[in-house]
């Protein structure tokens, strides 16, 4: 009867370890998909990051800044909470981009900003400085050009313009918006 | 060529050619209203792109820019802005059709409100010197209480609103000979009040209007009744 019980206990033992094991090998699994179920597999965190982009002759192009990273390994994406993109060229005045939240597509191709988007150009000669704000935004560092289909105030030095749809082009040095344009200029301020 | 403020006596209607030379004229005084030049500028459009290196709007598709009482509409607006603050509204027609310019007059008699309304292909409007200038198949008329009272037409007419003057040139852009139309209705006569403010082509009628001291020398109105 001992034996019989000693046996009995060891099989339980190791149903209760393979069980066991099963069930934290599926954890561990579902973990690592938690945040990636639209576009693959986590490989990589990261906190406080700072990335450099350059351009073909090795210059610094830009500078991304986030509190956090998560890097997906299947498609190269990346998801940033609070970025900050700033342009470095030394040829055009310097422009910054900051989010709540960015996703980054192809390597660094595209990056869509979410919540709370601020784009800023730096005043530049006799130029006012600007600012855009809106809800979701696309940058292409590479190009210095950020677009959107939704809801922009713009803001150029005194002038306030509100539209629905823009295109930025940094290099090109033109904001258009594209539908639904209201704006202000307000009057000469006496000297 | 700008001339002496007229004075309207009677009933009177003009049409006068005078080919390529300008002539000026002052209504009524009545200042565009003082108090638009310290508002600000309200525009709405389709579209809109700024030349973010010279620092140039050009909105598009249904634009209308006011100021005040002040109003403007047409098709593509052009907005610049000197380095002193100064701005400079170009306001253009769709094709075949005209610009619109409106703004109410600082009041000079009780119980009347001056108003003007012009078109014109283009308008550009100078916040600097408080000047509007309408171009092509230019009209401006003046209404009194909504009563139309002068009537100008031309090829170009610069409003001036700090001098209240206007200055009609009827000279085409191609610098070939224009017609410059007036029609000049009574002051206050109510027996004649009935016999004006026909229309831009002349076609009231009126016992006559003193126009001579207005006109080059040498330049006699064609058209005098």
């Amino acid at each position: 009867m001992a034996e019989r019980f000693a046996s009995w206990f060891a099989v339980l033992m190791m149903l209760i370890v393979l069980v066991s094991s099963y069930w934290y090998a599926q954890t561990l699994r579902n973990q690592a998909s938690g945040d990636s179920g639209r576009i693959g597999q986590v490989d990589f965190f990261a906190e406080k990051i700072a990335l450099t982009g350059f351009d073909v002759q090795g210059r610094g192009h830009y500078r991304l800044f986030a509190d956090h990273l998560t890097h997906f390994g299947n498609t190269d994406d990346v998801d940033l909470t609070n970025p900050r993109l700033m342009s470095m060229r030394t040829d055009q005045p310097q422009v910054q981009a900051t989010a709540r939240n960015a996703h980054v597509h192809n390597n660094g191709e595209t990056v869509q900003m979410r919540d709370d988007v601020v784009v800023t150009r730096a005043a530049d000669g006799n130029r006012p400085p600007m600012r855009l704000d809106t809800e979701e935004l696309f940058a292409a560092p590479d190009d210095d050009h950020f677009w959107t289909d939704a809801p922009v105030q713009m803001r150029s030095g005194e002038a306030v313009m509100h539209g629905v749809g823009m295109d930025f082009n940094n290099i090109e040095q033109r904001v258009e918006l594209h539908t639904q344009v209201t704006g202000n200029f307000p009057p000469r301020s006496k000297p | 060529m700008s001339v002496a403020p007229l004075r309207p006596r009677r009933a009177a209607v003009a049409v006068l050619a005078i080919g390529t030379l300008v002539l000026g004229m002052a209504v009524a005084p009545a200042w565009a209203e003082r108090a638009d030049r310290e508002k600000e500028v309200d525009v709405t459009a389709d579209h809109s792109t700024l030349d973010d290196l010279h620092q140039v709007y050009v909105l598009t598709g249904h634009v209308l820019l006011t100021k005040g009482t002040m109003r403007l509409t047409g098709e593509r607006m052009e907005h610049h802005q000197d380095e002193r603050g100064y701005q400079y509204y170009v306001v253009i027609a769709a094709p075949s059709e005209l610009a619109t310019f409106h703004e109410r007059r600082d009041p000079v008699q009780p119980g009347i409100e001056s108003t003007v309304d012009g078109v014109g292909e283009r308008i550009e409007y100078d916040d600097k010197t408080d000047q509007v200038i309408l171009l092509r198949r230019a009209v401006v008329k003046k209404f009194d209480n909504g009563e139309q009272r002068e009537v100008l037409s031309g090829e170009r007419i610069v409003y001036d609103g700090r001098k209240d003057s206007y200055e009609v040139e009827g000279r085409n852009s191609d610098g070939s000979g224009g017609r410059v139309h007036m029609v000049i209705p009574p002051r206050s006569n109510p027996e004649a009040s009935g016999a004006a403010s026909t229309g831009p082509a002349g076609s009231a009628t009126g016992p006559g209007l003193q126009t001579d001291r207005n006109l080059p020398s040498g330049k006699p109105p064609e058209d005098k009744p």
